[in-house]
């Protein structure tokens, strides 16, 4: 059932589109579906786009948390987009704590913030690299 | 107390038409199940006062006893002859929104049935787009308690006009009650499986909010006003 909700690798991120309703099974389904994904692409990032839900309950708000602490864990930031208004103050009224969930308003936003997340560690890296380059360079007497 | 003990026209037409198609035992889960969702008036059922809810009724028993899919489709045909024939009189009650349903909860599938049915009956009787999500919300919150602590129950929805429009939840099961509802309420006790927010989360979502629980059961009465 899971392999219905359409995965899509964009950039060097995972888009999850969930246009389905959400069972408490298939919540179950997609966290498992979501972290082989992760293994089998290797993304830097995660968006979770969830404007077609139909209903975001206590349960499947923690699943999603879940998800991303578990996306954490394999070293992969998750990004929740398209929470939709009456479903945001409804969580908000019932008292959901998801201040550990990270949320963008639209897809073009999180792709932004992820590509700068992506730019940063390039960043980084070539200047370890140039680092490790230039001690190499000392060692030799250049 | 089955259909085919009634003797009216149309009752026995129906029992024919599922003993044609169905075997004794889901004949007899479908007229149980039809006597305990209709009102007592049910068995007085005849062709002149049939009513599309009664025959939705019966459908709904239908499918919720009889696994094979060519059975149901077969039966649903048997239904829609029998509307067809009874059209003069079901025209009449057309656009007269059902006042009243109830949900059967046996497991997970049904959250998500009773959050549908729900926002469905919301949405006519005109709640905004953010109460329809708050009252599909919490009927799925309560409905999760059910499945998750007993397994199966109820959950009536209702149309209430007095003194203010509205929509009332009933949630009904014959589980072993709550004991800790004073910690639940005082946001002390955290469940393992949800945030621990069903109950309360629900209470917040509603404007009137009541559970009664024992040994023998839980009721847990929800109000929500339209303005």
């Amino acid at each position: 059932m899971a392999g219905n909700i359409p995965v899509v690798k964009i950039y060097n991120n995972l888009l999850v589109s969930i246009q389905i309703e959400l069972s408490d099974m298939l919540v179950n389904e997609l966290k498992e579906y979501i972290c082989e994904e992760i293994q089998k692409h290797n993304p830097t990032g995660l968006i979770i786009e969830v404007s077609g839900v139909d209903i975001l309950d206590s349960y499947i708000a923690r699943s999603i948390r879940d998800i991303s602490q578990i996306a954490k864990l394999m070293g992969v930031k998750t990004l929740v987009v398209g929470l939709d208004p009456s479903m945001a103050i409804t969580l908000v009224e019932m008292g959901l704590n998801l201040s550990d969930l990270e949320t963008t308003l639209n897809l073009e936003s999180a792709l932004e913030i992820l590509s700068q997340n992506n730019k940063n560690w390039d960043d980084f890296d070539i200047e370890t690299d140039n680092t490790v380059l230039l001690k190499e360079d000392e060692e030799i007497g250049i | 107390m089955t259909i085919a003990a009634t003797n009216s026209g149309l009752s026995g037409n129906l029992s024919k038409m599922l003993t044609a198609y169905l075997s004794d035992l889901e004949t007899k889960n479908i007229s149980w199940y039809v006597d305990r969702m209709a009102d007592k008036s049910w068995k007085n059922i005849t062709p002149d006062n049939i009513t599309p809810d009664f025959i939705a009724l019966i459908l709904r028993g239908i499918k919720l006893y009889v696994k094979d899919p060519i059975k149901v489709e077969n039966c649903k045909k048997e239904l829609d002859k029998l509307i067809i024939s009874n059209k003069h009189h079901l025209n009449s009650s057309v656009g007269v929104s059902r006042k009243r349903m109830v949900i059967e909860l046996n497991g997970e599938d049904d959250i998500v049935v009773a959050r549908n049915k729900a926002r469905q009956l919301a949405e006519e009787i005109g709640f905004s787009k953010t109460a329809q999500i708050k009252i599909a919300t919490a009927v799925s919150e309560l409905a999760r308690n059910v499945i998750r602590y007993v397994g199966f129950g109820w959950i009536r929805l209702k149309r209430v006009s007095d003194p203010k429009d509205g929509l009332e939840i009933t949630c009904i099961d014959k589980g072993r009650g709550i004991d800790n509802l004073d910690e639940i309420f005082a946001g002390d006790y955290k469940s393992k499986t949800g945030l621990g927010l069903g109950i309360v989360g629900c209470k917040k979502l509603m404007d009137e909010f009541s559970v009664m629980s024992n040994s023998s059961g839980t009721v847990i009465h929800a109000l929500k006003y339209k303005i």
